[in-house]
């Protein structure tokens, strides 16, 4: 049987090896989506959580279990399982660790002889596990663990030694209030050291920790124990574990398993992760995004199913012969399909090893390229292959095979007779054409782009972010269908297209074009499949390079269009005072918040550098200065708008340098531009006010921090777009046309103003400058002139 | 239905009509056959006559429009196209005329003589096959595929494959049909050793002549019906005249008409063109001492 096989297989050779060839690029296309999704999620949600470090100054892999208000006993048990029940589920590994036990609060006082009235202060305990490699001693020692002693040695912070008013190597007393004349006496301690943090940023101190012991005294965790032992003096008030994972090893396998974990703890206890929030976030946009990226390879699934079919067609049509021997020597239907079976089974699992390893190789060469498929120096993709990779391979690999059997099945069921049979009778009509396939599909996709276009409308009133619909998958969907549906109507039309050239020139084509013509026109069924192939496979790769060709320049129009030129400049230095973190007068940018979080920095001053001496930079195409202010007012004709941006321009630089798109307006910009040049006052506004104002009204506008800026001008035109500004800042809209009807949305107003009128008027004013670099020249050449 | 138990073949008045696109072709009007055990038989007639169809019916490829057949006492009208598929299998043995039909060109004439048994499932097929390649006087060439052996050597592969599954009857269409006078002559040898040897049942189609000599009895049919039936006789003369088989045949065998079991009979051309009588032409039986005779009533036209 084996034998059997491998001779059918030598048989067709080159067929079957172009059959598996496609069968592993089906399984490469199909692991490589998957595998590039992840791998550009892991990145950007890597990336993320080091953003969020940053803003929040919280170490995103913190995990904390806390519980308050237990017996000692139950503390103790859960310590014990912490580990194994609760930290270890969670699959990353572990960078630092720590438990935070805290008592009930208590009063402590110097140990006086004398019995001067003395304020007491409340306090209590707060053992950290590992806190000494988190720490430097200011003063003194660490606590020392001597039992026998009846006084414990204690450590505090330099805030707590200030606000509990605890001085070095003195003995204080604990004591508690149990009525109105009575104190009992809890414990004597020993402050033998004081201490600060060793370093502010260091994840150990997250969740206030360092905050929290501003009125404690620090113990060490044995002598929590022993303090702790009579309940009726001193009780522990809460405890709460700690555990600091590296989320750089947070990949895309583990993700959902550590959501789910934390929801099942939480069933139980008081469980926190401080990175779950962006995760989740990230879950549900990573979904849509993979939903996209299967879109966009349909049309080239769809080819690979059609490649499929036409090679398994001709592997069967070669072997007729041989199904109609093995048929007459009584082989039964199923028995020769199984050897198909067999044999597909065989390129399915190659194909289903292999495709992954060149997918992943596919995924490298397409993190490492750009929009234009030229290579350029990135850093390289994290791109694994996972067991989910695998399953997607294999599904592949199961469409793969049903597509390879469809021919084999309808040849299998043949007897000899009809096969002899079959091949003296004329062809009939293919399946799509007799039920007119390709005009149900052209009429499904002209259907779909009708109710898309509907949609956008109802988007574009509703403003919703542009974002997740750039690449709108039912677009796609519909441009695919129509190229399928197109090149079968071609294909019916065809023959009479060339009867038509034929009869034209009935009498006047040579022989060869008359003979040629006269076969054109009957096609044999197995040409009209690889004529069908070809049109697709090109119609499928124009249509997708032209789409990312559209992509790539929407997403980079919006980003030019947002910005404005090509470098945007804040040409002041701030100066912060009042900080012991830096000295006076010195140039920073916008405050590193884990630097200066607990201290209010206050700017004074503002530094100019003249704006001629970015005027004489090298490289520069074009340079232009721009007033913006995001929150003005604007008065006028009995209304009052707030929050509208204000941009002051140069109009004959600013229509030179900026980028805009021509059809955004009704006319083209520069004439905009030339009507603001005209009238110094002029002013255009946005659209959304049109209904308040007219051209000619006048209107004020105001902003600053007490309304001390004040301009005076004239409307003269409307506008809808206008660089950098966008009207609909708010993203978080849902679109439903429902909502549309009735409810008003917020949208942001902006009026232009002449920057000239604005700085002779308001000689102070902050610009910022506009900058069109030459073209090569890069940003890198600008900024080291800076 | 006498000699019942010895009949491989019955066949009782087999119709069969093909339907193509707009025409109906009646191949087979009513014809009656019986084959006995171990007979080595062959069927001639012009092409369009139904020979080829009446062997598809025999060996189960197809189905009948009407009429029984039996074939080795089994009624093939009552089997359910599965027990067809799997008589055909383990009863009969094929050998078409176009060696593309009977082997499998990329595989050795052993793996071809294999195969059957691969379908019905046998283990080891080696030995057996070997055997029957040696019967047929191709036991060195076992490991030659179809372009290595020659026209001769290729239908004698397929009879060895055709016994593959140890039939009890051989079915043969045109099996000389594309050899020469040698080559024919060598494969006709073949049968008639496995017909006298292993008890075989053979039946041959065919328009070769040179059959008749290794044949007891000559079927022959016209227009979908038995017309005569020529059976050897045991004196052979030596100047035989190759043109015309009918002729030929005429030397070596007597022809009898064959009556169906209706009664009805079909009179030889050449008889009818010799007794002058056409379609719808009276004629009377009469028995007189010697039996029966038949007469031509010439006074009526």
């Amino acid at each position: 049987m084996l034998a059997f096989l491998y001779q059918r297989i030598r048989n067709n050779i080159l067929l079957f090896v172009m059959l598996l060839c496609g069968a592993i690029l089906a399984s490469a296309i199909v692991s490589c989506i998957p595998m590039y999704s992840n791998a550009i999620f892991q990145r950007l949600l890597i990336k993320d959580l080091e953003q969020m470090q940053k803003d929040t100054t919280k170490y995103p892999g913190t995990y904390s279990v806390e519980m308050i208000g237990k017996s000692r006993e139950e503390y103790q048990k859960v310590d014990k399982i912490m580990y194994s029940k609760y930290a270890s589920q969670i699959s990353l590994p572990i960078k630092d660790k720590t438990a935070v036990i805290i008592t009930d609060p208590f009063n402590i006082e110097e140990e006086r002889k004398t019995k001067t009235w003395r304020k007491s202060v409340i306090s209590s305990i707060a053992a950290f596990k590992n806190i000494e490699e988190h720490i430097t001693l200011l003063h003194g020692r660490l606590p020392e663990n001597n039992s026998q002693n009846d006084v414990y040695e204690v450590i505090v912070s330099q805030n707590a030694a200030k606000n509990l008013d605890l001085i070095l190597n003195n003995t204080h007393i604990l004591t508690k209030t149990v009525s109105y004349s009575e104190t009992k006496t809890i414990a004597k301690v020993k402050v033998v050291g004081i201490f600060t943090y060793k370093d502010k940023a260091d994840a150990f101190w997250d969740e206030d920790n360092y905050r929290n012991l501003d009125d404690r005294i620090v113990m060490l965790e044995s002598d929590v124990e022993r303090i702790t032992e009579n309940r009726e003096l001193l009780k522990i008030y809460s405890m709460k574990w700690m555990y600091f994972y590296d989320y750089y090893e947070l990949k895309s396998e583990n993700i959902k398993k550590i959501i789910s974990t934390i929801y099942e703890q939480r069933l139980t206890a008081r469980v926190n992760l401080n990175l779950l929030g962006v995760v989740e976030e990230y879950l549900s946009r990573q979904k849509d995004l993979s939903i996209t990226l299967w879109i966009l390879t349909l049309p080239f699934i769809v080819i690979i199913c059609f490649f499929t079919l036409m090679i398994s067609g001709l592997i069967v049509k070669n072997d007729e012969n041989e199904i109609s021997v093995l048929k007459s020597r009584g082989a039964g239907t199923f028995q020769i399909f199984f050897l198909y079976i067999i044999q597909s089974l065989i390129m399915a699992g190659i194909a289903f090893i292999i495709g992954p390893i060149l997918g992943k190789s596919i995924c490298r060469i397409m993190g490492a390229s750009n929009g234009f498929m030229e290579l350029v120096s990135r850093k390289s993709l994290p791109i694994r292959i996972t067991a989910e990779i695998y399953q997607f391979s294999l599904l592949a690999a199961a469409i793969f095979v049903v597509f390879v059997l469809i021919p084999a099945f309808r040849a299998c069921r043949t007897s000899i007779v009809q096969y002899k049979r079959k091949k003296n009778t004329e062809n009939k009509q293919a399946i799509w054409e007799k039920f007119f396939l390709d005009i149900v599909v052209l009429l499904i996709s002209v259907y779909g782009l009708y109710k898309f276009s509907d949609r956008q409308n109802v988007l574009q009133k509703t403003g919703a972010s542009g974002q997740e619909l750039q690449i709108d998958p039912i677009l796609y969907m519909i441009s695919t269908l129509f190229v399928i549906g197109i090149g079968l109507l071609f294909l019916r039309l065809y023959p009479y297209l060339i009867n038509c050239i034929y009869q034209l020139g009935k009498n006047r084509w040579n022989s060869v074009l008359y003979y040629s013509l006269i076969n054109t026109r009957r096609i044999e069924s197995n040409a009209r499949f690889i004529m069908l192939f070809i049109i697709l496979s090109i119609s499928f790769g124009v249509l997708s390079s032209n789409q990312a060709r559209t992509i790539n320049q929407n997403l980079e129009d919006k980003i030019r269009y947002e910005t404005g030129a090509d470098i945007v400049l804040y040409p002041y230095s701030r100066v912060v005072l009042d900080s012991p973190m830096s000295p006076a007068k010195s140039f920073i940018p916008p405050p590193d918040p884990v630097a200066l979080r607990n201290y209010k920095p206050e700017v004074l001053e503002y530094d100019e550098v003249p704006y001629r001496e970015y005027q004489n930079l090298d490289g520069i195409e074009g340079i232009t200065r721009v007033f913006e202010e995001e929150k003005s007012i604007v008065k006028g004709n009995s209304v009052d708008l707030e929050e509208v941006k204000v941009l002051g321009i140069v109009p004959h630089e600013f229509a030179k340098l900026a980028w805009f798109r021509n059809d955004l307006l009704p006319f083209h910009i520069n004439k905009y531009m030339n009507v603001m040049t005209q009238s110094p006052n002029a002013a255009l506004l946005s659209k959304d006010m049109q209904e308040k104002f007219d051209l000619g009204d006048s209107i004020s506008i105001q902003w600053g921090k007490n309304k001390e800026n004040t301009l005076l001008c004239r409307v003269h035109g409307f506008i809808n777009y206008f660089p950098t500004y966008n009207p609909y800042p708010d993203n978080n809209v849902t679109f439903a046309s429902e909502e549309l009807n009735g409810v008003k949305w917020k949208t942001k107003s902006l009026v232009v103003v002449n920057f000239s009128t604005l700085q002779s008027k308001l000689p102070g004013i902050r610009y910022n400058i506009w900058i069109e670099k030459k073209p090569g020249v890069t940003d890198g050449t600008i900024n080291d002139q800076l | 239905m006498a000699d019942n138990k010895n009949l491989v073949v019955e066949c009782d008045n087999l119709v069969k009509i093909y339907k193509a696109k707009d025409l109906e072709v009646v191949a087979l009007q009513g014809l009656d056959l019986s084959v006995e055990k171990g007979e080595l038989t062959a069927i001639i007639g012009k092409s369009g006559s139904g020979k080829s169809t009446l062997l598809n019916i025999i060996a189960g490829l197809e189905r009948p429009s009407a009429g029984k057949v039996f074939v080795d006492g089994k009624d093939l009208l009552k089997f359910t196209d599965k027990e067809l598929k799997e008589f055909n299998r383990s009863s009969i043995g094929f050998v078409w005329q176009n060696t593309a039909r009977n082997i499998i060109p990329y595989l050795t004439a052993q793996q071809n003589v294999e195969v059957p048994m691969m379908i019905t499932g046998h283990k080891s097929r080696s030995a057996w096959a070997k055997e029957l390649l040696q019967m047929v006087g191709l036991g060195n060439k076992r490991n030659s595929r179809l372009g290595e052996l020659s026209g001769g050597e290729q239908q004698r592969v397929a009879i060895a494959i055709s016994l593959a599954n140890s039939p009890r009857l051989v079915l043969a269409d045109e099996p000389t049909g594309s050899v020469d006078g040698r080559t024919a002559h060598n494969i006709l040898e073949v049968f008639s050793r496995l017909n006298k040897e292993l008890g075989i049942t053979v039946v041959i189609v065919t328009h070769d002549m040179r059959i008749s000599k290794m044949v007891n009895r000559v079927i022959s049919i016209s227009d979908g019906m038995i017309g005569s039936e020529l059976f050897k006789t045991d004196c052979l003369s030596h100047n035989i005249d190759n043109s015309d088989i009918q002729s030929f045949i005429s030397k070596t065998h007597d022809e009898f008409a064959i009556v169906d079991r209706k009664g009805r009979m079909r009179i030889p051309e050449e008889l009818m063109t010799k007794m002058n009588i056409k379609g719808g032409q009276k004629l009377t039986i009469h028995e007189n001492d010697r039996g029966f005779e038949v007469f031509v009533d010439s006074l009526s036209k």
